[in-house]
């Protein structure tokens, strides 16, 4: 269950078990559910997530040129979640914080 | 246009970063989809190839196909390509495979439907994104197969973007996919400016020689048996294959037989003015390479192009000749139903037969020999530089393997540094990972008691070390 909390123009998103391909499309569309006006940057904490999948990396990319790379960011990511976005070459263009 | 490769190469990146996670279980279920959509469309794809390409022939074109998904499938299927592969306690090494990411499969006009479809199953039992790049002559047939091997991945639960097919694509985009630094590897099935480009492109390349392959009919053997095997194997679609045997040698005191046997299966033996006629069409005088126009035509055909009066039955091209070099351009490679033939005095002198055509443009690939005597098959084998030496079996389908030997079934023959390649093994999944070693602390006793200082000892000669250091041992 994704929960999506705003603080001010921060939207952070806490994400949480597998985002498969079915996962990521019901996540595309809470994110722009959620993306009201006055949002200005984006944080996804995936403290809780354990499998990522191409489509969410797709999503990923696309926000980063939606908001800019400054006002997007990872965080709180597991080891076999960094390794994945290491090898999709992304940790170059978003912030991925541990 | 700029964007289009940028674009191929981020969906195969995403798609190789989705598969780092698979599990063994879910990689084989995948392979397992492609399998059997690729093996149940193989006659539908045989055809479309023979028409596209308009070479072969679409019955053998199936059997292809057979080979890259049944035979190819059976080989693989219980092949560990994820996690722990193999433990030993003993050494304290532990063997771990891990995807090596997107791969650039180069696809040749002669095996289309049939490569594809090979290259596709080892590189996603390991785990690896495929884009597949067809031969210009060949892209519909590519495509179409492809796009049924993408279909059933993504039915199995396979990341979208694994597979991936230009359609089209100018030399220069070939290039820079080639040389992009997101790609893994490069399989190079083609010829050999392809390769030298894959390999100029600073990308890790698997690629491929060409081949010459000499055939010894040595006097102890079987000889009906063995122009059998041959003719099966040099009429197999039409020559397409560049393992088919492309001279044979005979020593004299057998050569009538096996003369009578070849004619016996409508053969036609030309003589030398015929020979001139064939060589105009066959070779081109310049390049000394084969001309695209004849590879994987029937051999009625080819007689007919070059004037030559051959009955309409005819099943083979054989040119008696003399020697091995450019001023006897058949003794070159062709991948069409034509075959060079010596006559030779002894044993002796067919092996350096064999040699000469083997180092004749075929270096590292494979050769053949028909023979009963095992120390002869031993030496021939040690003096034939090449990856595959094929015994009493027809060298097309022996090369390929899985079929009438126990090699790897497989449409990437390496050909080692003599053919330009890392590795002479026919190429499959397990050349497609990357294996790490945890190394457990398994101390060298001899090496840790021994005085290190005494390395220092310039005076110390190799045998007075050597003394101390196995002393007690």
């Amino acid at each position: 269950m994704n929960k999506y909390v705003r603080n001010g123009g921060l939207l952070k998103c806490i994400l949480s078990g597998k985002i498969d391909t079915l996962n990521s499309s019901v996540l595309e569309n809470e994110i722009n559910e959620n993306m009201k006006e006055g949002i200005t940057s984006i944080v996804f904490d995936l403290q809780e997530v354990d499998y990522i999948s191409s489509t969410f990396l797709r999503i990923v990319i696309k926000i980063v040129k939606a908001v800019g790379k400054e006002n997007f960011a990872i965080t709180n990511v597991q080891p076999s979640v960094l390794m994945v976005f290491k090898i999709a070459n992304l940790t170059e263009i978003v912030t991925v914080g541990q | 246009m700029e964007n289009y490769i940028e674009g191929v190469m981020q969906d195969a990146t995403m798609a190789a970063a989705e598969f780092s996670q698979f599990t063994q279980e879910q990689t084989d279920e995948i392979v397992k989809s492609v399998f059997e959509a690729a093996f149940n469309n193989r006659v539908m794809l045989a055809k479309m190839a023979h028409h596209e390409t308009n070479m072969g022939i679409w019955e053998h074109k199936v059997l292809k196909n057979v080979i890259a998904s049944q035979l190819v499938y059976e080989d693989i299927k219980n092949l560990k390509t994820v996690g722990i592969i193999n433990e030993d306690v003993e050494s304290g090494i532990v063997e771990i495979a891990q995807p090596m990411g997107p791969i650039l499969a180069i696809i040749p006009v002669t095996n289309p439907t049939s490569t594809v479809v090979f290259k596709i199953l080892i590189s996603l039992k390991a785990r690896n994104p495929i884009i597949i790049c067809p031969s210009k002559k060949a892209i519909n047939c590519c495509s179409e197969t492809a796009r049924i091997c993408y279909e059933a991945a993504l039915k199995a639960g396979a990341p979208e973007g694994c597979i991936q097919w230009l359609t089209s694509v100018t030399r220069e985009q070939t290039q820079e996919l080639m040389s992009h630094k997101s790609l893994s590897l490069i399989l190079a099935t083609g010829g050999s400016g392809l390769v030298k480009s894959a390999y100029s492109s600073g990308t890790p390349t698997i690629g491929v020689g060409a081949g010459n392959v000499p055939v010894f009919i040595e006097k102890s053997a079987d000889i009906p048996f063995s122009v059998e095997q041959i003719f099966m194997s040099k009429t197999f679609d039409n020559g397409t294959i560049c393992a088919s045997e492309q001279a044979i040698v005979v020593e004299k005191e057998i050569a009538e037989k096996v003369v009578e046997e070849f004619i016996k299966r409508k053969a036609y033996f030309l003589n030398d003015k015929e020979i001139v006629l064939l060589n105009n069409i066959a070779i081109d005088t310049k390049t000394h390479l084969m001309n695209p126009e004849i590879v994987g035509r029937p051999a009625f055909e080819i007689a007919q192009k070059a004037g030559i009066k051959a009955p309409q039955d005819v099943t083979i091209l054989i040119a008696p000749i003399k020697a091995v070099g450019n001023e006897y351009p058949l003794s070159s490679e062709v991948l069409a139903p034509i075959l060079a033939f010596y006559i030779v005095d002894n044993f002796e002198k067919a092996m350096n037969m064999c040699i000469d055509l083997n180092y004749h443009g075929g270096i590292g690939h494979s050769a053949s020999i028909f023979s009963n005597n095992d120390e002869k098959i031993k030496y021939f084998a040690i003096h034939m530089n090449a990856g595959r030496i094929c015994v009493n079996t027809p060298s097309s389908q022996g090369a390929v393997g899985g079929m009438f030997n126990k090699l790897s079934p497989s449409l990437t023959l390496g050909c080692g540094t003599g053919g330009k390649n890392i590795t002479t093994d026919n190429i499959s999944a397990k050349h497609l990972i990357n294996i790490q070693k945890i190394s457990r602390r398994r101390p060298n006793e001899r090496f840790v008691r021994f005085d290190a200082a005494l390395y220092l000892d310039e005076n110390l000669k190799a045998n007075e070390i050597n003394e101390l250091y196995n002393k007690n041992f």
